[in-house]
């Protein structure tokens, strides 16, 4: 497990709404195994951080919950996008490419820009 | 705002119990069970698919801890876990509680309803705009002004964007086509309301025509009288009303709140000039002052420029003024000018509420610091368990900051129900007294104080505790046999300085009680028992008509002579003692002046020849007035002792002239045949209170030249007063059944007002004495009681011993007495540091009275026998066997 990044601070946030607008609505566990699988195996996610995060944004109002039962039968509680939510990823989104595209211009040597 | 709606719920999280933490224990259940069947899909056994779904997750109870610190506020959840815990402690002592949370809420009340005073009266903006730009315009030199001098000020000032003047609150007849009633009024110059820059609750104000005599016959009504009188229907505009006989129309409606220019007015009329005559608007010296600056110019500037004026108009006067007159003139702040005398006796008994609040303090920090001691072991466990010393004395704090509120709730509490008696207490011509009510600032103040009293008294019991050496009490497991001496060292500190602050308190309290005794005790130099007095008031107009005002009072000077139970009756314009601003201005025989002199004053008086009877005035020389006096032809007055005295040292004053100068060009022309003659000299008495010094008087005929429409009624009786007054009023009904007989009084209520002040100050100060000692009494018995309990083995060896009974009673009182001893000493040295503060506030007694000196010691010493009382018989109970055996 050795190549396996930790997931970076302030991103979790993110990668949860993003998951939660593409997939609809998630329990907490199916939640974690999805970022993992979006990442390709690369993030190492404790779940366990999963929860406040998940708390945080319910809190903010960019996503709701209420409890239904999973694929096989189980009780679990589901969490679902709000219209808040929506606007929250594209705005973080926006944001997100542009750091990136900034940090891109650092990195990459001048002459090829 | 998504900050603030996490908040928001986090808060609620707070108080949301049990169920948000079973739900998020289900959600984990079933995400656990989740993993662990993949697990077991995948082929695992069933503990190692559920070891490696708790490895991902990080640990059950981490996440939980994870959760809940994001579910709710850590910082606000442990401050409320202190505050409960704090509540679970008060709950387990109640005696404890009780008697502290009662003594700070009293010293907390007491200061929420000084400071609700203070507020209210000394601080609160008055109702106008940019209110501290108005200022008073006053000086030694200058009481009152004529109309002219305020136009003149008013058009030259630069300072200053309007000048306005008022008149003296006068109450007048007003009727509205009934029978008239008495209505305190004023008359204003037509730029008052501007000057003070509000607008009219309906109507308008005066308009500069309204100045003009014969066109001035306007009057504006306050929002009270309004809403009183005519239900605040606008419909009352144009309506005409009758004010002393002159018919006026009413203008407009003040704002509500506005009582101005005093407190009692219902109405204002406009001044007025008389164009045909220059010299009429220099005439009558009746007008006070108040201007309102111009924005950035300071008090001090505007007081220069009035000072250069001075000189420049002072020759405007058709006649030449002395220069000494308004030479002075002061720039106050309206506000301090209305509060002036009433600000430093509130800011007295804000200090001695202060001081009962520290008692108060000490008095819980005391209990706090016993009450230590007997959790020491508590302490010893929490610390040994890894309570940081920090984290202990917030807890500690917090427990005396919840007593601080709960005792600040239970103050304010009883400062809103006690707030209408302490207003009922003080004098009722105390400035803005009827805006006195509890404001948000107040309940601010309370809040603080209550905290800030929690965190004081707590402060210290809660270091002493978090640095106390615990290893050693966790060690000894149980009380030593006796108390080491410094044990107590800091309690018995604490209860000194108590002691000592309630011996500032009550000295001060003593000192002023002493001093109303001497000034209830001062000869006013007149008979007061007995007496009834009554005002008889006819319009305004009536003496229009010469010989009208005679003619009616001596009519009732008849009738009310020959009232069944009536000794005797006389007649007066001014109340005994009450006649201080009444100014007979004079120039003497044998004293010649110049230009530059003012001329002489004394109080004038225009009495019945009866006056000096009923009030059992002594004739010193020559004779009274009589009967004949009346007609003016014989120019007789009286003069009292003192003014002959000054006026005559050595010389016979009998037959003597004095020359009376208002209205008259300065200094008078000498006319022999005009001057009056001095008959008689008469005792002295006392003007304006009890507490002033003798002063000049003459007192007058009442001959035609000085009839009045409004005269005193003066019965010396030996029936009740209402029966007098009733008698009274049966009598003017019957000559003019519209003639209104007001303000009857006793003429010793009308002397008991003119102490009001004094008299509400001492009694103030002697509530709150009575307070500090029951403070400091609960204090000294506390300690006293708690030494007792801790000493209850070594008191049970000492009697084991052979020690007797009454020799631990000794012990106990000797040293409750030795607590006050040493808290009298240095609350006396106190006293004597702040005598210079007090010094204002006594009469003919000095801050080292030796009666209150003498008084307080052995009152403190009766107090501390007191408190010492009950723990001593508990320790003269003892039992030696049960105390020795006991553990």
């Amino acid at each position: 497990m050795g190549g396996k990044t930790d997931v970076w601070q302030g991103t979790l946030a993110l990668m949860v709404l993003k998951t939660l607008e593409m997939m609809g609505p998630q329990h907490g566990y199916g939640l974690a195994r999805r970022i993992e699988q979006t990442s390709g195996d690369q993030l190492q996610l404790n779940y366990g951080t999963l929860y406040p995060a998940l708390l945080k944004l319910e809190q903010e109002g960019y996503i709701r919950s209420r409890w239904g039962s999973s694929e096989n039968n189980r009780r679990a509680k589901f969490y679902e996008i709000t219209k808040a939510g929506q606007r929250q990823v594209r705005k973080a989104t926006a944001e997100w490419e542009q750091a990136t595209e900034i940090l891109a211009r650092f990195l990459t040597p001048a002459g090829e820009g | 705002m998504r900050v603030i709606r996490a908040l928001w719920m986090r808060l609620r999280g707070l108080f949301a119990g049990g169920g948000a933490e079973a739900d998020f224990d289900a959600e984990l259940e079933s995400h656990v069970a989740m993993d662990v069947d993949e697990g077991v899909r995948a082929g695992l056994s069933l503990e190692e698919a559920r070891r490696q779904a708790l490895i991902r997750l990080g640990g059950t109870e981490q996440t939980r801890q994870a959760y809940r610190e994001r579910a709710t506020l850590p910082l606000v959840e442990s401050i409320l876990q202190d505050v409960r815990f704090a509540l679970r402690q008060m709950r387990k002592a109640p005696g404890f509680t009780v008697t502290a949370v009662l003594t700070l809420a009293l010293g907390i009340g007491a200061n929420t309803v000084i400071y609700t005073l203070v507020d209210s009266i000394l601080l609160r903006p008055l109702p106008f705009t940019h209110q501290e730009r108005l200022m008073r315009i006053t000086g030694n030199n200058l009481v009152v002004s004529p109309k002219g001098w305020v136009r003149a000020l008013n058009e030259h000032s630069k300072a200053f964007a309007s000048i306005a003047g008022y008149g003296p609150d006068a109450e007048s007849n007003v009727s509205d086509g009934d029978a008239p009633d008495r209505v305190f009024g004023a008359k204003v110059t037509v730029n008052a309301f501007d000057t003070l820059g509000i607008h009219p609750a309906a109507g308008d104000f005066f308009s500069a025509e309204d100045d003009v005599a014969g066109q001035d016959h306007a009057v504006v009504l306050t929002y009270g009288y309004w809403q009183e009188h005519y239900g605040g229907s606008s419909a009352i505009l144009g309506h005409t009303i009758r004010v002393d006989g002159i018919p006026r129309r009413i203008i407009g409606v003040m704002p509500p709140g506005v009582h101005f220019p005093y407190a009692d007015t219902q109405f204002v009329v406009p001044v007025s000039y008389r164009h045909d005559d220059p010299t009429e608007p220099w005439q009558f010296f009746d007008l006070r002052m108040l201007g309102r600056l111009n924005d950035g110019i300071a008090p001090a500037q505007a007081q220069a420029e009035l000072g250069r004026l001075h000189g420049i108009l002072l020759p405007l006067f058709p006649w030449q003024m002395p220069d000494i007159w308004a030479s002075d003139m002061t720039v106050v702040p309206l506000l301090e000018a209305q509060t002036g005398a009433m600000r430093p006796r509130l800011l007295l008994l804000f200090g001695a509420v202060g001081l009962i609040l520290l008692i108060a303090c000490a008095n819980v920090a005391n209990l706090m610091l016993a009450r230590a001691t007997a959790r020491e072991k508590e302490i010893a466990v929490r610390s040994a368990l890894g309570a940081s010393g920090r984290r202990l004395v917030q807890q500690l704090l917090s427990e005396s900051v919840v007593m601080g509120i709960t005792a600040g709730v239970v103050g304010l509490g009883a400062a809103l129900l006690s707030l209408r008696l302490f207003v009922r207490m003080l004098p009722a011509g105390t400035p803005r007294i009827q805006e006195v009510s509890l404001h948000c600032g107040d309940l601010v103040f309370t809040l603080g104080a209550s905290v800030l009293a929690g965190i004081l008294f707590g402060l210290i019991p809660s270091i002493k505790m978090a640095s106390m050496n615990l290893l050693g009490s966790l060690r000894l497991g149980s009380r030593s046999l006796s108390g080491s001496g410094s044990r107590f060292g800091l309690s018995t500190m604490l209860v000194i300085a108590q002691i000592s602050l309630t011996v500032v308190v009550i000295t001060a309290a003593g000192l002023v009680l002493h001093s109303l005794y001497r000034l209830l005790r001062v000869d006013p130099g007149f008979r007061t028992d007995h007496i009834v007095t009554a005002e008889v008031s006819l319009d305004d107009s009536a003496c229009k008509e010469k010989g009208r005002c005679s003619a009616f009072f001596s009519t009732l000077l008849n009738r009310a002579s020959g009232m069944a139970g009536v000794e005797s009756v006389a007649l007066a314009n001014f109340l005994p003692i009450n006649g201080s601003e009444n100014n007979y201005v004079y120039d003497a025989e044998n004293h010649p002046r110049d230009a530059r002199q003012g001329a002489l004053l004394a109080t004038g008086r225009t009495v019945s020849p009866g006056y000096f009877e009923v009030l059992g005035l002594r004739l010193v020389r020559g004779r009274l007035l009589n009967e004949g006096d009346a007609s003016g032809t014989t120019h007789a007055v009286v003069i009292s002792e003192h003014m002959a005295q000054r006026l005559w040292p050595n010389e016979d004053p009998i037959g003597k002239h004095l020359l009376n100068v208002v209205d008259e060009p300065i200094p008078a022309i000498w006319v022999p045949e005009k001057a009056s003659v001095v008959v008689g000299v008469v005792r002295n008495v006392r003007e304006g209170s009890p507490g002033s010094d003798f002063g000049d008087a003459v007192y007058l005929p009442m001959s035609p030249a000085l009839e009045q429409p409004v005269m005193y009624v003066l019965m010396r009786s030996h029936i009740t007063p209402s029966a007098t007054a009733a008698g009274l009023r049966r009598e003017v009904a019957s000559i003019d059944s519209l003639v209104p007989v007001t303000r009857v009084r006793t003429l010793d209520e009308v002397v008991a007002t003119t102490v009001a002040a004094p008299r509400a100050l001492a009694m103030l100060l002697l509530c709150f004495g009575v307070l500090a000692v029951v403070i400091g009494a609960i204090g000294v018995y506390s300690l006293i009681s708690y030494i007792v309990s801790w000493r209850t083995r070594e008191i049970g060896l000492r009697l084991a011993l052979g020690a007797q009974r009454w020799q631990i009673v000794m012990a106990v009182v000797r040293q409750s007495l030795i607590l006050a001893g040493s808290g009298c000493v240095a609350g006396l040295v106190c006293t004597l540091a702040l005598s210079r503060i007090l010094r204002s506030f006594l009469f003919e007694v000095t801050s080292l009275d030796p009666v209150t000196l003498s008084v307080v010691p052995v009152l403190m010493a009766v107090v501390a026998l007191l408190a010492a009382w009950m723990p001593a018989r508990r320790a003269a109970a003892v039992d030696p066997m049960m105390a020795l055996r006991a553990d």
